[in-house]
Parts: C-alpha cells; sequence; structure tokens
C-alpha cells in the first residue's frame, strides 16, 4: 500500500468510533469517492472492527487490533486483523428475513452479511491464531456512477 | 462516547430521542431504556433517529429486541427521523419489512401495525 496508514487499538468498544473516524477521514483524501461511498466504507469496518473486538473478548484478550488502510490506484483496501479463536467463514448460517416466523427472537446476524453488500469485494481469513478480514471499495467514478 | 436520551410522549406513545452514534459501545444504553420503559409500563414506543447519524449491527438488533419485546405483550415499537443513510441499511438488512418508519406530525393512530 503506496498511501497507508495502520491503526493499532486497544480491543475495547470505546475505539470503535475512533476508527469509524480515521477511516472515513482517510477514504476522504481520494475526492473521487462519493460520501455514499464514504458510509459504506465506515459501516463495513466499523462491523468488521466489532467482530474483532468480540472474538477477543470471547477469549479474554487483551490484545490489540490491527487495522490497516491504503489508497492503491483505483481501491481501497482495509485490513482489520484480530487475535482472537478464528471461525469457518464458509460454516456461517445465515439468518432468514426478519418476516420469518422467530426471527425477531434473535438480535445478530446482520454484520457479515452487511459487510458483503457494502463492500465490492471481502475476503476473510480465519484459523486458531486469529482472522484477517480485507474490505475493498473501488473508487473509479464509473463505479460510483452505477450505486 | 455516550448516548444522549431523553423523552416526549405524544398519545399511548412514549418517544426516545437519541443523539450520538449507536453501535456495540452505545447500544446497551438504549436496550436499557426500552427494557426500562416496557418495564414501568409503556408498551408503544417510538425510537426518533433523527440525530443519529450511524448505526450498525447491535443498533440494529436492538431495535429487533426492543420490537419483539413490545409486540410480545401487545405493544408496538416504531423509528423515526431516519436519514437517508440509515433509511439505506434498514433496506439492506430488511428491518424496514417489519420496523415503521412513523411520521411525528402524523395521527399516531395510524402508526400501529397490523400484524
Amino acid at each position: 500500500m503506496n498511501k497507508g496508514i495502520i491503526l493499532e487499538i486497544p480491543s475495547q468498544v470505546e475505539y470503535l468510533s475512533l476508527v469509524r473516524a480515521v477511516v472515513a477521514s482517510a477514504a476522504s483524501l481520494d475526492q473521487t469517492l462519493g460520501d455514499q461511498r464514504i458510509d459504506d466504507l465506515r459501516l463495513a469496518v466499523s462491523e468488521a472492527t466489532t467482530n474483532a473486538i468480540r472474538s477477543h473478548a470471547n477469549l479474554g484478550s487483551n490484545e490489540r487490533i490491527t487495522i490497516r488502510f491504503g489508497l492503491e490506484g483505483d481501491r481501497i483496501e482495509v485490513e482489520v486483523q484480530d487475535r482472537g479463536s478464528g471461525f469457518d467463514p464458509e460454516n456461517l448460517n445465515p439468518a432468514g428475513p426478519l418476516t420469518e416466523k422467530g426471527r425477531l427472537d434473535y438480535e445478530g446476524g446482520f454484520g457479515i452479511p452487511l459487510m458483503k453488500i457494502l463492500a465490492d469485494e471481502i475476503k476473510i481469513d480465519s484459523a486458531d491464531e486469529g482472522t484477517t478480514v480485507q474490505l475493498v471499495v473501488y473508487v473509479s467514478p464509473a463505479n460510483e456512477e452505477s450505486d | 462516547m455516550m448516548l444522549s436520551l431523553s423523552h416526549s410522549q405524544i398519545g399511548e406513545w412514549n418517544i426516545i430521542h437519541i443523539v450520538g452514534e449507536l453501535d456495540m459501545a452505545t447500544g446497551p444504553q438504549l436496550r436499557q431504556e426500552i427494557v426500562r420503559q416496557v418495564t414501568d409500563g409503556n408498551t408503544y414506543i417510538v425510537v426518533d433517529l433523527e440525530n443519529v447519524d450511524f448505526i450498525d449491527s447491535t443498533g440494529l438488533g436492538i431495535l429487533v429486541g426492543g420490537l419483539k419485546r413490545t409486540k410480545s405483550i401487545g405493544g408496538d415499537l416504531c423509528c423515526t427521523g431516519l436519514s437517508d443513510n440509515l433509511k439505506e441499511v434498514f433496506k439492506l438488512t430488511g428491518l424496514d419489512t417489519v420496523l415503521v418508519n412513523v411520521d411525528l406530525s402524523e395521527d399516531p393512530n395510524t402508526w400501529k401495525q397490523t400484524t
């Protein structure tokens, strides 16, 4: 990443707003990226960071979480890396539509689907020693117009 | 960062006005407030999101939980004041199919869902 920022945060929910502010500010350096796409990226990164914090909390881990932000040509890449226990991204059972009977009993199930919708590319590498979520948003004007 | 919460009343509806960002850090405040309202017998709740410019999956989940909680005792939960950005998030997640976005200037008798 030629133009990169690395942010390392304590695994605490109080830092989520800071991550969002940094990501939105850094993304706005590319003046071709519209406000809606910045909002999309901000939410997607926030979701990935929330999952990372939750993963550390489940382990009782005080390890820090790393967020790498890069502007590279026509794309913005953000990686969120935790040192949690990992999960199998292929084995996630998607929650059904909210109109489905009994679905309101379950408050979760929005995070990963949101990331998949909001980012142009998403890659999840997860193993026993941690998870890295890579989110990519294209900044080309052609893509902006198609939204 | 904390949410700022305040209240008003329109007919039988209790309006919870929120200022701030609704995420995993602040969401528990809203959940606690909804539980408190229901415990106090206020089963018709409107969550005013006019001054909320960010909501994440935790915030959405709390609204789902609030809807379930109020409906299970014969009440209801609606939202108001959604920005275009929040409307988009509601649409992407399907929350707009179960949570009514009401206009506070309209007759509150029209806010109740039929389902």
